[in-house]
């Protein structure tokens, strides 16, 4: 049976102020409703102000790096009419599509537009906190040309690494939020909101695939409806039984004249673009020399194609392309974390690299030490540690330091202090500077008493 | 030419005076709705601007830190405003002070100062009659004496049709000329605050104090012009356009005194021209069914949940009304047959103004068909919106108006209505100046 | 007035209206004059004061949120 899974992605852009006030964008340290203005919480009489340019130009980046068409026409703002707490004037302000007509990965990009989020309401508790509300978010649907969980899946990942890449949406993760379009054999669409991860995408596609599925086994039709997906029992769940689709009566903001986006700002977003993934992994792949499956896994994030490039100022490439593939995406993956989130340095990259090829460092060991720098410590510091000898070692030193220097051994007896720095200078000498120093002398008094 | 608002007495003097004439007279006027208990602190501490001492009553939808927006309505009965528009920041910088809240219709919805929660407003200069509205409590406020100005609110005429009725000078500028940021919406598209005042010279000089662009998204990159200083009764060599369907539409009592104002203004060497406007008359219901749309569309903030009461519940029958209407005409399937086609004929009707003021350079008529009804008289809705049949052309079209006192008849004032091109105020002004004369 | 009366009479004003406009084709006019409308990203502010006085005529609250609940309006 054909299924067809089409999808509206909505992400946070990274501006400094919302999309219609001067608050805040970034509210995730504030207290609630401490981040707003009459105008991001629709008091009576506020009136927007002039749309965020920095938001506009985020929009028509990441339409770009879909491949789409920017609109030549003007862009109207339109309030959305719908009832609901979290939306404080009782309509959501969403722009005309900015792009259209794009592709990724074989997907049709059917519109890029802006849209503001609305504020945040637990209906559990009833509580409504504003500070979310009017910040900028990018909207993306596709056209439903996925055919399976598995395909969706691998969309997604490849379209959260293009927005990563825009370096146009916000990097503490946690803010997208997709609605799924799923139908069988031309039966009903069936909506379904309410998902956040990657993950969740894909069981609540397995889930609802199956259960249309098994509807049509059953002979019965699948309803038009609107479904939400509950994370914690990987299902979904009908939220809207309604027969006729709501009616957002849909009008021009009065209050806002339309955008034009000029052919010269279009021109200077295009020439500013960043590289999209799928073209620093073919630059890699040449100017690296290095493997189409390295280069992949190097190039799944920008912070880390940016740290790799660096590195490769002062390692041999080849050599900084497996450390990366192999151990850092290992070690990320172990603490699932983004490098960007990770704290990992160029220098800690750097400097476990040459440990390794000076022989000083295992492989095994290199992983070791990659692991302590993501759980908060410096590969410099841990190296240094690793490479001190053991006790027994030391205990060996000191006896042979003691064997080599009878005159330093006698001057110490009959009282001559400075004799025993001489002698753990010696010590030093023969573990190659590997000794703590401070348990050196602490053996060496021991040892002479 | 002053720029500045000159006073007889000591600012503390001047509201003490205000103050009092309210406390005698307002009960009988009810242009108030709330004074503001700080005025005289307020007085004392007003800075040195060009309105030092001036005394203005501010529309109950706009919002003034601290006191109540009420809109005239239950519904926000309970709303002290926590934030000052931009037009009171303004005043407050140049010294006004704000003496209270005036009435109006409910949300400016009626043309007759009637609708209000806080009950109807009498007109000062004929008792038994309607002032006028929506901005009813502002021109009353103004023609009784109790503030030196008011500001007001058109979107189809709520400054003119009561300046007009009341005998005071109303102004309703071009688009987007006077932020909006703190006006409490009837039809966004339309909406304008503009001053109410005895006189020309201070209509001049409060709108050049509020005029400008601010942060909001406004329509128009204007800059605000010394109107008060360039005024001038002149009118050498300017046309004055008097379009024949006004004749059409206009009781004749009414016409006898705007035509002796036309007389005036060709002693004042302009030259009067007659033109059309054919689609006049489509006016009247391309205005509503726009108002309707985007007055439900505004009043959806008013749910219940952060001011109190939900609109539908408390609201007075005209806003219940229009509220229904722009419900049910802004739906999908509705939309092309209403909405859309009041849009398409808000182009007409915008091409055929702009194409009249290419002819002459002001247009110059009556403000409201027919003379304002006694109080209590019973109106059809209908009958209600016939009123704005002579001022909502403007707002569909962006263009300035304003009113000046031009005679009476039968006792009560009837006002002269003068249209101008996009940001033509000035001219405007001086032709209303021109016309200022007092019988 | 009854909110039924309301109605009839709301209906009685839309079809007199209609009839009254009759038919057009023409551009739709949504905005009377037009300009950029675009506003530089800044740094952002936050007025404390506001924010106090925004939470103090909340009807309904619980600390430093405002408590609703979901319904419908038409």
């Amino acid at each position: 049976m054909k299924v067809r899974i089409g999808f509206e992605i909505h992400e946070q852009l990274a501006t400094r102020t919302k999309l219609f006030c001067t608050s805040p964008a970034d509210y995730r340290d504030a207290e609630p409703n401490t981040n707003v203005c009459e105008i991001c919480l629709g008091m009576p009489g506020a009136k927007p102000m002039g749309v965020n340019a920095e938001a506009v130009e985020g929009a028509v980046a990441i339409a770009l790096m879909l491949n789409c068409e920017i609109v030549q026409e003007p862009v109207y703002i339109l309030r959305k009419h719908y009832d609901y707490p979290d939306l404080p004037s009782g309509y959501q302000r969403t722009s005309m599509p900015i792009g259209r007509n794009g592709e990724l990965a074989g997907v049709g990009i059917w519109e890029v537009h802006l849209e503001e989020d609305p504020g945040k309401y637990d209906p559990v508790t009833g509580k409504v906190d504003y500070n979310r509300s009017g910040v900028p978010l990018v909207e993306i649907v596709t056209a439903p040309d996925i055919t399976s969980p598995e395909e969706a899946r691998a969309f997604m990942r490849e379209l959260v690494k293009v927005l990563q890449y825009s370096r146009r949406v916000r990097r503490e993760g946690g803010t997208m939020r997709v609605d799924v379009n799923v139908s069988i054999e031309d039966g009903a669409r069936v909506e379904i909101k309410n998902i956040n991860s990657i993950r969740g995408l894909y069981r609540a596609l397995k889930f609802e695939i199956t259960r249309q599925k098994n509807l049509r086994r059953r002979g019965k039709a699948v309803r038009r409806e609107t479904r939400a997906y509950i994370e914690e029992q990987m299902i979904t769940r009908s939220m809207r039984t309604k027969e006729t689709a709501e009616d957002y009566r849909y009008i021009p903001d009065p209050d806002l004249p339309p955008l034009r986006i000029t052919p010269e700002l279009v021109e200077r977003i295009r020439r500013e673009l960043p590289e999209a993934p799928h073209q620093k992994l073919a630059r890699f792949v040449e100017q690296y020399r290095i493997s189409r499956d390295d280069a992949w896994a190097i190039t799944s994030e920008p912070e880390m194609a940016d740290a790799f490039e660096q590195v490769c100022t002062q390692v041999e490439p080849a050599r900084a392309a497996a450390f990366f593939r192999h151990i850092i995406k290992k070690t990320l993956n172990y603490h699932n974390l983004s490098f960007a989130e990770s704290g990992i340095r160029v220098e800690d990259i750097v400097q476990v690299l040459r440990a390794i090829s000076e022989g000083r460092l295992s492989q095994q060991a290199g992983e070791l030490v990659m692991r302590r720098v993501v759980e908060g410590e410096r590969a410099a510091e841990v190296l240094r540690e690793m490479s001190r000898v053991d006790e027994q070692s030391l205990v060996s030193a000191v006896e042979q330091a003691i064997h080599q220097n009878p005159g330093a051994v006698e001057d110490y007896r009959r009282g001559k202090q400075e004799a025993i720095n001489y002698l753990v200078g010696q010590v030093m000498r023969i573990t190659k500077g590997r000794a703590d120093a401070a348990r050196a002398l602490e053996l060496l008094r021991e040892r002479l008493s | 030419m002053a720029a500045e608002f000159v006073l007889e007495h000591s600012p503390e003097e001047h509201l003490a005076r205000c103050l009092d004439r309210i406390e005698r007279e307002d009960g009988r006027i009810n242009a108030f709705i709330e004074l503001n208990p700080r005025a005289s602190e307020e007085v004392r501490e007003a800075p040195h601007g060009r309105l030092r001492g001036m005394v203005v009553g501010v529309k109950s939808n706009i919002n003034v830190r601290g006191l109540r927006a009420t809109c005239a309505s239950r519904t926000l009965e309970n709303y002290v405003s926590p934030y000052d528009a931009v037009v009171v920041e303004r005043l407050r910088r140049e010294g006004a002070v704000v003496v209270g809240m005036t009435n109006m219709d409910e949300f400016a919805c009626g043309s007759s100062g009637e609708t209000s929660f806080f009950g109807p407003t009498r007109n000062p200069v004929a008792e038994d009659r309607i002032p006028g509205g929506s901005s009813s409590g502002s021109a009353a406020a103004v023609a009784a004496g109790f503030a030196d100005a008011a500001l007001g609110s058109d979107t189809g005429g709520s400054i003119r049709n009561p300046a007009s009725h009341c005998g005071v000078v109303g102004v309703k500028p071009t688009y987007g000329l006077v932020p909006r940021h703190g006006l409490i919406d009837l039809a966004m598209s339309l909406d304008q605050i503009g001053p109410i005042t005895r006189d020309v010279r201070t209509a001049a000089l409060l709108l050049e104090v509020i005029a400008g662009r601010s942060r909001e998204a406004s329509m128009l990159n204007a800059s605000p012009e010394p109107y008060s200083q360039r005024l001038t009764p002149d009118l050498s060599g300017v046309r004055v356009g008097f379009a024949r369907e006004f004749e059409e539409f206009t009781a004749p009592e009414i016409l006898g005194v705007v035509k002796r104002s036309l007389r005036r203004l060709e002693a004042q060497g302009a030259e009067v021209v007659e033109v059309e406007l054919p689609s006049l008359e489509k006016a009247l219901p391309t205005y509503y069914l726009i108002v309707f749309v985007e007055f439900f569309s505004a009043t959806r903030r008013y749910d219940g949940r952060r001011y109190g009461h939900r609109i539908e519940e408390v609201c007075g029958a005209e806003v219940l009304r229009r509220i229904l209407l722009g419900s049910y005409i802004s739906q999908k399937e509705y939309a092309g047959r209403y909405y859309r086609r009041a849009l398409q004929f808000r182009s007409l009707i915008r091409r055929e103004l702009l194409e009249a003021l290419e002819k002459v350079d002001v247009l110059a008529g009556p403000t409201t068909p027919k003379l304002p009804h006694r109080l209590g008289e019973e109106l059809s809705p209908l009958e209600m919106y016939a009123y704005d049949l002579l001022t909502v052309p403007a707002n569909l079209a962006g263009i300035p108006a304003g009113v000046v006192p031009a005679g009476r008849a039968g006792g009560i004032p009837v006002g002269l209505q003068v249209h101008a091109k996009p940001l033509q105020e000035q001219l405007m002004l001086n032709v209303m100046l021109a016309a200022e004369g007092r019988e | 007035m009854n909110r039924e009366e309301v109605k009839e009479q709301a209906e009685r004003v839309l079809r007199e209206l209609a009839e009254h406009l009759g038919e057009i084709e023409l551009e739709e006019t949504y905005n009377v004059i037009q300009v950029e409308g675009l506003r530089e990203d800044a740094a952002p502010e936050v007025d404390p004061e506001f924010v106090e006085a925004a939470l103090s005529i909340a009807p309904r609250r619980d600390e430093r949120y405002y408590v609703a609940e979901a319904g419908a309006w038409v």
